[in-house]
């Protein structure tokens, strides 16, 4: 097989290997990504005669929850690439599970509060609000969803790499970490922005 | 250590909204802690309080297209107040005057 250049070993011109690097390029699009919809938020808000509260509609305390359990899963990751970093699997496969219970801990909660809203009618499609409302955090919601693929992968199928790699199978862990640390930091300003402001 | 933090400054964010301060004192407050959750999820989790320069000037440039998004398109519409500021939800009376014939217009 082809040997990729670059993906463990730093890259000259960089300083750094290409898999980090190009998870980095991947954040820099979702900055835009997310960073068009904040936009959209704060236009829609301040050009609008009525906004409502968020908290009048949305359930803050679950949303809280939900802030926790993100932060903590934040946590688990880096613990994850820490024990790897100290040759602990067994550790880090620990640390992973619990990465990969948050964000199905996240999920169930999110289906929950969405449920709440449709069974009481609120829609996208009633106004504004709901409408960047369920944009935002569905946008988000598939991003944990696609963080949970990629978590199951590197503890199921795509762990027999620690023995082939180790040093390769750190960085798939890393630089999946940096995603899911992004996508905890989009929550912490979707949170404020929607639920409290 | 950073977790804790972290946690505190949600309880924080989540005990100003429930003060009602006003509007644009409550919308700074809260955008500056989660301002400073952002930073220390970027530079303790994410690593950024020590990484090569390639990346410092990637973010760099996108920080700079994330603020045009951000402010430009609100700029179109700020230019519109005549006075008071776009915090304060003034709306600019042709728009007001808009609003009006569209409640009344029986829809």
């Amino acid at each position: 097989m082809m040997e990729i250049p670059h993906i463990v070993d730093p890259h000259p011109d960089t300083g750094i290997n290409n898999s980090k690097l190009g998870i980095w390029l991947f954040l820099a699009s979702e900055v835009m990504l997310f960073g068009a919809l904040f936009s959209s938020l704060i236009l829609l808000r301040v050009t609008s005669i009525e906004w409502p509260v968020g908290m009048d509609i949305l359930n803050v305390p679950l949303a809280t929850l939900n802030t926790v359990v993100l932060i903590s899963s934040s946590v688990t990751v880096v613990l994850a690439w820490t024990a790897l970093k100290m040759n602990d699997f067994a550790k880090a496969r620990m640390y992973l599970l619990a990465t990969i219970a948050c964000s199905l801990g996240f999920m169930v909660i999110k289906t929950i509060e969405y449920t709440t809203k449709f069974s009481h009618g609120l829609y996208p499609n009633v106004n504004n609000f709901l409408g960047i409302y369920f944009t935002m955090t569905g946008l988000h919601a598939i991003h944990v969803i696609g963080g949970f693929v990629v978590f199951v992968y590197l503890v199921g199928p795509g762990a027999k790499l620690w023995k082939e790699n180790p040093e390769m199978y750190t960085n798939r862990v890393e630089a999946t970490g940096l995603y899911w640390h992004f996508v905890d930091l989009v929550w912490i300003f979707l949170f404020p922005s929607l639920y409290l402001l | 250590m950073v977790f804790g933090t972290l946690l505190l400054l949600t309880g924080l964010t989540v005990g100003i909204a429930y003060i009602h301060f006003e509007p644009h004192i409550a919308i700074a407050l809260g955008l500056a802690v989660a301002t400073t959750k952002g930073a220390l999820v970027a530079l303790v989790f994410m690593h950024l309080s020590n990484e090569v320069s390639a990346i410092y000037r990637l973010l760099a440039l996108t920080f700079a297209f994330f603020f045009l998004i951000l402010i430009l398109p609100t700029s179109w519409w700020a230019d519109d107040v005549k006075q008071a500021s776009v915090w304060s939800q003034n709306v600019p009376a042709s728009r007001m005057q808009a609003a009006d014939d569209h409640h009344s217009g029986g829809h």
